[in-house]
């Protein structure tokens, strides 16, 4: 296997598939890189035991071929290279040679073979009796703007804990016209819909799909702004995103989603309307003193002003209004400050509305001009 | 590795299988170096293969199964777990490289003693830190590159680490790696086959919480997963992990298929005749035994009771062929003492079986047939006698008594029924 690639572009990818890579893995071969020189593009592969990424870059291919090297060194060795075309050679034993300018490099790689097979997906791409590619199956496509903007919105409440499959996992609803999009971690839960013309469907389709995969794919798209749409591809076991050349495949989650239009509060009857940087700033100062484990800040709704206030046994107390206009019973809740704040941050609209019904029961956040998006919050108890 | 016999319980997994009726999770449970872990690997292979003979070996499934490429299957050893190496998969290398490349690695402290086997084995246990599968593989590349920069190296790495799985190695299963690689990834479908496989080789070194964590995978098992939990020692797994499998009891193999696999690899008829009677259905056991060792040991208890006419029985001669001289290691001297007790009996039981006019085809030390007949004037009494004494003697070996003063005792109690004083 040889080949010279552009520095930039070779960066750009290796940079792009090398964060799946898992360094306390267990399977040696997947800490490294598969990479494979055919045509005039170099194929670069990563994966763990639940994700699996690949893209492509153009290259100059000497003799295609393939071979795999470790990620991590590839990775910091390219990104300290002179901005010159990279000269890369694999020979039988998997010496990996690496020049650039006047630097050389020899790496130890391991062979291609013992690389996991990338998971099989029919992408429906057959050739037809003229020899030009037709689409028997297709995919469904998701406007890749607004999935990015609904991803950001959702997958930061999932719990990085992966104990529990449906709270680490995000639960995607497909209908004709409409993608929601729903995570929770037990206490707080985000709920996002969004018209979606491009995506035609027969019937109502739920997927379970892992957090990290979905941290990925928001990634994936940031860094490939030029792509309109997202293609999703399925199998029954794996699910796999294409954007451009970039492919995503990731395993489906077992395990039931909660109900969460159950969890969703209909009749929060206190509800108060708010400017959202004030309330942000406010909540930031307060709990500058709050517990560093639990985080707890009291919310007061009082006549005319939401009253912040924080109690520290050790380090003492802080308090701040803000004035509102609010006739409502009075109520008083708790929450974990570094929740409301994830969600004041996601949340995007100027004005805000708080919804309460009691201490104890589920709080509701949304923008005013944004009926789409929901956050629900879980109060704590003192 | 090859698998051998235990066709019962291959047919009854084909039938689970074929009926759709494959538990989540099973106990496979029999001796040490057996094959067991082989039928766990096997049993993947017949879920993944899609010929028409599953498993082929030949397709690319197969071949990533036995690769240890195959994202879906999983297997959890123990550190010291014995494996065996077949050097033909090492082309280009004499045995001389081989021997000197694991000698190196002895050197490092990253081998246990690696045996000498007959032919183009060699059975290796692993040694060194608990750490992930992948720093040690780099540590064998490292000791193994300054000492010759080819390709033997990585062959050596891999057939030491990548025997066919997803590997990891441990000394006693925390509870740290059982959530980190199962518990975690259970709720994951599998990437290709229809099940994500965990073998959980010698279970029972499982940590005590990590059974526990193990519960309730194994009460609400997720659909997709097959759990195999593999043990010589069912006795030290809590009752509420073994309920929980489906158990299936593995045999030793027969001696004449060990027999068979040591002719094969070029072990003369009769040392292959006599390991294969002497492991106890064991491959591993019939691949490391010293069959020299053996033929010194029946030729010093011989002597010691002056059957083969040269020297003087003296019971220290005899308390010293039985304890195998000093070692300093009271768990070697221990088992060292035991295995030529078993000796012992085996040479008595022959004598008396002459004795009782059975010919010579029956006997275990056909090649010493002369010499157990010189046993003989001794009486049936006396050796009877002797025999019941040696088997206190084992008994008493579980004591906490010093080895070599209870195998000088048993010597001198032994001359004194025979009458050697």
């Amino acid at each position: 296997m040889e080949l010279t690639v552009d520095r930039a572009n070779f960066l750009n990818v290796v940079s792009l598939v090398q964060s799946i890579v898992d360094r306390r893995n267990t399977m040696p071969a997947l800490t490294n890189l598969h990479l494979e020189a055919m045509g005039d593009e170099l194929c670069l592969r990563a994966m763990d035991l639940q994700i699996a990424m690949e893209a492509r870059c153009p290259a100059k291919v000497v003799t295609p071929g393939k071979t795999t090297v470790s990620a991590r060194k590839l990775f910091s060795i390219l990104k300290e290279l002179p901005v010159l075309p990279v000269a890369f050679r694999a020979d039988q034993e998997d010496w990996i040679s690496l020049s650039c300018g006047n630097a050389d490099f020899k790496l130890a790689g391991l062979p291609a073979d013992r690389y996991p097979a990338f998971p099989e997906m029919d992408y429906g791409d057959v050739a037809n009796a003229e020899g030009a590619v037709v689409r028997e199956y297709k995919p469904l496509r998701i406007e890749s703007s607004t999935l990015h903007s609904m991803l950001k919105k959702t997958v930061f409440v999932a719990s990085k804990e992966e104990g529990r499959a449906a709270f680490s996992g995000v639960y995607w609803i497909l209908t004709s016209g409409t993608l929601q999009l729903v995570t929770t971690d037990g206490h707080r839960l985000a709920h996002i819909r969004r018209p979606m013309e491009s995506l035609e469907i027969a019937e109502k389709q739920t997927l379970l799909l892992p957090r990290r995969a979905m941290a990925e794919l928001e990634r994936i798209i940031d860094t490939h702004k030029d792509a309109k749409s997202v293609e999703m591809f399925q199998n029954g076991q794996q699910v796999v995103f294409r954007l451009n050349s970039v492919v995503l495949s990731c395993s489906l989650l077992e395990g039931r989603f909660p109900n969460y239009e159950m969890v969703i509060p209909k009749d929060n009857d206190k509800s108060v309307q708010v400017s959202r940087d004030a309330l942000r700033q406010a909540i930031r100062r307060t709990s500058l003193l709050a517990d560093d484990q639990f985080r707890g800040i009291q919310l007061a709704l009082l006549k005319d002003k939401i009253l912040l206030t924080c109690r520290n046994k050790e380090l003492g107390h802080a308090r701040e209004e803000i004035a509102i206009n609010f006739q409502g019973p009075e109520i008083e809740v708790v929450f974990n400050s570094s929740y409301v704040l994830e969600f004041l941050s996601s949340l995007e609209g100027e004005e805000i509305e708080l919804s309460f019904k009691t201490p104890t029961s589920a709080s509701l956040l949304k923008d005013l001009e944004d009926d789409g998006y929901q956050c629900i919050l879980m109060p704590m108890k003192i | 590795m090859k698998l051998i016999g235990h066709e019962p319980q291959l047919r009854q997994l084909r039938q689970a299988m074929a009926l759709n009726r494959l538990p989540h999770a099973y106990l496979f449970v029999g001796p040490d170096g057996i094959g067991k872990t082989t039928v766990a690997r096997w049993l993947a292979g017949l879920l993944s293969c899609e010929n028409d003979d599953p498993p082929c070996g030949d397709c690319p499934r197969c071949k990533r199964l036995q690769g240890g490429s195959h994202p879906d299957l999983t297997v959890f050893q123990e550190m010291s777990h014995p494996a065996v190496i077949d050097t033909r998969t090492w082309p280009g290398a004499n045995a001389r490289q081989i021997d000197e490349a694991l000698e190196q690695l002895l050197a490092a402290d990253l081998l246990k003693r690696p045996a000498k086997v007959a032919g183009h084995l060699r059975i290796c246990q692993l040694a060194g830190p608990d750490v992930e599968t992948s720093d040690h593989e780099r540590r064998v590349l490292g000791a193994l590159r300054n000492h010759d920069p080819g390709s033997l190296s990585l062959q050596i790495a891999r057939s030491l680490f990548l025997t066919g799985a997803n590997l990891r190695y441990h000394r006693t299963l925390k509870i740290g790696v059982l959530r980190r690689y199962i518990l975690q990834q259970i709720q994951l479908r599998p990437m290709e086959m229809a099940r994500r496989i965990y073998v959980l080789d010698d279970a029972h070194t499982m940590t005590v919480e990590a059974q526990n964590a193990l519960l309730k995978t194994l009460e609400e098992p997720p659909p997709a997963v097959l759990l195999l939990l593999v043990t010589s020692q069912p006795n030290k797994l809590p009752p509420t992990i073994a309920s929980r499998c489906q158990s299936l009891v593995f045999r030793g193999l027969p001696s004449e298929a060990l027999e068979a696999l040591l002719t094969e690899q070029g072990v003369s008829h009769s040392d292959a005749k006599l390991a294969a009677l002497h492991s106890e259905g064991s491959m591993l056991g019939a691949l490391s035994f010293d069959v020299d060792g053996y033929r010194a040991t029946v030729d010093d208890l011989l002597n010691a009771m002056g059957a083969s006419g040269q020297g003087q029985p003296h019971p220290c001669h005899l308390g010293h062929a039985l304890s195998g001289g000093d070692l300093k290691d009271r768990e070697e001297g221990r088992k060292q003492a035991l295995s030529r007790l078993k000796i012992l009996t085996e040479i008595l039981r022959d004598s008396l079986l002459l004795q009782a006019g059975l010919s010579s085809s029956h006997l275990r030390h056909t090649e010493r047939e002369t010499w157990i007949k010189n046993l003989a004037h001794f009486g049936q009494d006396a050796l009877e006698e002797c025999f019941s004494m040696v088997v206190d003697g084992v008994k008493r070996l579980g004591t906490n008594a010093d080895t070599g003063l209870q195998m000088k005792a048993l010597g001198s109690r032994l001359c004194r029924a025979l009458q050697l004083l």
